[in-house]
């Protein structure tokens, strides 16, 4: 048995089974011509080495069975009836005489009969054993192995204690304590609950022949002269069979019989319970693949609807201020919405935090409608209606609705996270692509001259915010330069930010001062882009001949002017571009026009270094850009962006920066 | 983790008064938040809603897109003979209009009761002109 692969019949053990077979036949003829005890003894012996190689020999045919009680019985009750048959026939075919006490066979045909009668017998006994252990250890633990061990070990020792003392009286006590013992080791059958109701059909039906067949082989009308037979041949292996194996059969198999009665009823909730988990299963697996709502809500409202016996069923499923209802079966469109309007009270309630039902039954006239929410993450998501005439929805119909509600919203809420991770993916990079914009329009390098040093820095948000700095060298060498934001993130700003640097890089060689530029620029823009964006921007223009700087500023926010060791805003009068008419836009503009001097520094930012804010989410604000500027303005241009830079980063923290963040210095030196 | 934005909460309760459609605006008016208050002003306004008042009193922030909202509806509004006007800006906010030079082509008052007795100025006005 060790060998569990091994399908067929060893013939090792067929020969050492014929060996045993033909040395007890040898025996039981001895036994005729000197009836001694020694032989008795050796015969049972022999008969039990019989027994157990014959055993050995069929578990691997027994070993089907193992996980497969159902056909065991059904085997079971095959072999036992071909038992019966061979005891009826062996009836006749074995004579017997009684010498006084002693009853032995006639001739010694009938002893050579007779073992071929109980080495049949044995075959077959051995093989429903087998079956018969495998369903007995059948979904059994270890409580099973000591009930078993303990009826046979109490057999084998009642069998000692027959040899030894002959009081009937206590013998027949002894074997009601058996009896008990089969009793106890038959009390749990557990297998028998799950079985379809089928199965349990065909257990009662193999369960009741099997107990019958093995009274009828207890009966000495069927089996007769062949239990003398078996007698003779070997008494442990007749106590075996009449006094071991077959009670323990009808027991067995009467527990067996009443257990299924008695579990009949519940085979039909259970096969339910199974429909139930695979349905449940399909409808997961569809809430994995298909990410459309209305295509997976559909089809699991329907079978909800099916499943849990109702006539109608719809699903509402609301959305931020709206609801859509899918799936709807078994009603029309007016009735729907008029059983909806009937119970608008409890669909009110369906979410309210006070709200606790997780469910709701309504009556209506004749109709019972069960509202069972979709909750995911501790949101209703919607609702699902069941609907059915007169019967109330049970507890197991309840359940079912609730699991099918939660499956329903889990596909919504995937549904939902995926809708939003795409829209991510699609935003994260629609700003790659905005950022990639925005660097090609920044200018690529600054201009250099001996008179100042210029330096600026750009560095963009996630986002995008639409800073944009540029400059345009006149031919007589002056500069302009236009430091800008555009309202708005992402791919419209940069696009914005294209259109700016077309309109800066053209009319600021046309219109080199500032309000002249402006204004032909505001011109330009309005009525051309969308009413939503505008433009703020300071424009400077710087006349190197003469040292002299003309700004203006549109709505940006006021550049610093460092001059003699004094900062200043220059809080210039004037609106972003974009926002008005031309004519009103240019009586709001003021140019200011100053001489530069040695020393002199001028930057230009973003919003984007006063609106960052630190964990307190208190702005840097104006304040502490006044402070950085003054202790830095003495160095060199590239060392104050760079100064102003890091004053901002290190203020944020651990903060993400929303908006661009853009600097421009420009430092005299002559 | 918490730190990685500030908080974007943004809320608008609208209330009426003498056919006057006052807009409480609370949180941060930035990019994504004015996406919503686009769909309520497009509501509103649609619904026939041309006299707006936009009280900022708790409003914390305010982005370009925020005021790219009120540039979006402000010519249909004065089109159907209504207005946008503000009320109640904080200093911060106040500063941002000033700036920008919003003050100019909107109405910015410093009460609610002012932005709403403003209209019916117009009101008056219009009833005087057309007796003359």
């Amino acid at each position: 048995m060790k060998d569990k692969d091994s399908k067929t019949f060893s013939f090792g053990q067929v020969l050492l089974a014929l060996g045993f077979a033909f040395i007890l036949l040898a025996v039981t003829l001895i036994k005729k011509i000197f009836p001694f005890s020694a032989f008795e003894i050796a015969s049972d012996i022999l008969s039990s080495a019989l027994l157990v190689t014959l055993i050995l020999i069929v578990q691997p045919f027994a070993q089907k069975f193992e996980k497969n009680p159902v056909d065991g019985i059904k085997f079971i009750s095959v072999f036992l009836f071909s038992l019966v048959v061979i005891s009826f026939a062996f009836k006749n075919l074995i004579n017997i005489q009684r010498v006084g006490e002693l009853t032995t066979l006639t001739s010694y045909v009938d002893i050579i009969s007779a073992n071929f009668y109980n080495l049949i017998y044995a075959f077959l006994l051995s093989i429903v054993f087998s079956i018969f252990l495998k369903v007995f250890f059948y979904e059994r633990g270890k409580e099973a192995n000591l009930k078993f061990v303990v009826t046979f070990s109490y057999f084998a020792i009642f069998e000692l204690l027959r040899r030894l003392f002959e009081a009937s009286s206590l013998l027949s006590l002894l074997s009601g304590i058996q009896i008990i013992l089969f009793i106890w080791a038959s009390f749990r059958i557990p297998w028998v609950i799950n079985l379809p109701k089928k199965d349990k059909y065909k257990v009662l039906l193999f369960s009741f022949l099997s107990v019958s067949f093995s009274f009828l082989l207890q009966s000495p009308f069927i089996t007769g002269n062949a239990v003398e037979g078996m007698r003779y041949y070997s008494a442990l292996f007749f106590s075996f069979t009449h006094f071991y194996c077959q009670p323990f059969l009808i027991i067995y198999f009467f527990f067996v019989f009443g257990s299924t009665v008695f579990h009949l009823p519940t085979g039909e909730i259970y096969e339910r319970r199974v429909t139930e988990l695979s349905t449940l299963q399909n409808i997961g697996k569809l809430v994995a693949r298909v990410l459309d709502i209305k295509d997976f809500s559909e089809t699991s409202v329907k079978i909800a609807m099916e499943i849990t016996n109702s006539k109608s069923a719809w699903v509402e499923v609301r959305f931020s201020n709206s609801a859509q209802i899918y799936g709807r079966f078994g009603i029309g469109e007016d009735e729907m919405l008029r059983v909806m309007g009937q119970i608008s009270h409890i669909r009110e309630k369906f979410g309210r935090e006070y709200f606790k039902e997780s469910y709701h039954i309504e009556d209506l006239e004749s109709k019972i409608v069960l509202v069972a929410p979709l909750v995911a993450h501790d949101k209703v998501l919607g609702l699902l209606y069941l609907m059915r005439d007169g019967k109330s929805y049970n507890q197991d119909e309840i359940n079912l609705a609730l699991a099918f509600a939660d499956q329903i919203a889990i596909g919504i809420e995937n549904s939902r996270l995926i809708q939003e991770s795409i829209e991510k993916e699609r935003l994260a990079r629609e700003f790659e692509l905005a950022r990639q914009m925005q660097e090609k329009l920044l200018p690529k390098s600054l201009p250099v001259s001996e008179k100042f040093e210029i330096s600026a820095l750009s560095i963009p948000a996630f986002e995008v915010g639409g800073d944009y700095y540029d400059f345009v060298i006149h031919n007589n060498g002056n500069i302009s330069l236009i430091a800008a934001d555009v309202s708005g993130k992402g791919v419209s700003a940069a696009f914005y930010m294209a259109e700016i640097k077309g309109i800066f890089q053209t009319l600021a060689k046309i219109h080199p001062k500032p309000v002249d530029f402006l204004a032909k620029m505001n011109d330009t823009i309005l009525g051309h882009i969308d009413k939503k964006f505008f433009i703020t921007l300071v424009y400077a223009y710087f006349d190197l001949q003469r040292n002299v700087v003309h700004i203006a500023r549109a709505g940006h926010l006021p550049p610093v002017l460092v001059k003699g060791g004094t900062l200043k805003f220059l809080k210039l009068p004037g609106a972003s571009v974009g926002l008005m008419p031309t004519h009103s836009f240019r009586k709001l503009l003021k140019t200011l026009k100053f001489k530069l001097e040695k020393d002199d520094l001028l930057i230009f930012y973003s919003d984007g270094i006063i609106e960052a804010v630190n964990e307190l989410n208190e702005e840097f604000g104006y304040e502490r850009l006044k402070k950085v500027i003054v202790s830095s303005s003495d160095r060199h241009s590239n060392e104050i962006v760079n100064t102003i830079y890091r004053e901002v980063i290190n203020y944020q923290g651990e903060i993400q920066q929303v908006d661009d963040i853009t600097i421009v210095a420009v430092k005299w030196k002559k | 983790m918490a730190k990685r934005e500030r908080e974007k909460n943004f809320d608008v309760k609208i209330e009426e008064k003498n056919s006057v459609k006052i807009l409480n605006l609370k949180g941060y008016l930035d990019a994504y938040t004015s996406l919503e208050f686009e769909e309520v002003m497009k509501k509103l306004v649609e619904g026939g809603s041309y006299k707006l008042v936009v009280n900022m009193k708790n409003l914390s922030y305010i982005s370009s897109a925020g005021f790219g909202v009120f540039m979006a509806f402000v010519d249909e509004v004065r089109k159907n003979g209504g207005d946008i006007k503000f009320c109640c800006l904080s200093e911060k906010i106040d500063e941002i209009f000033e700036l920008l030079g919003f003050k100019h082509i909107f109405n910015v008052l410093n009460s609610e009761s002012e932005a709403i007795k403003s209209f019916e100025k117009v009101r008056v006005k219009n009833v005087k002109r057309r007796k003359k």
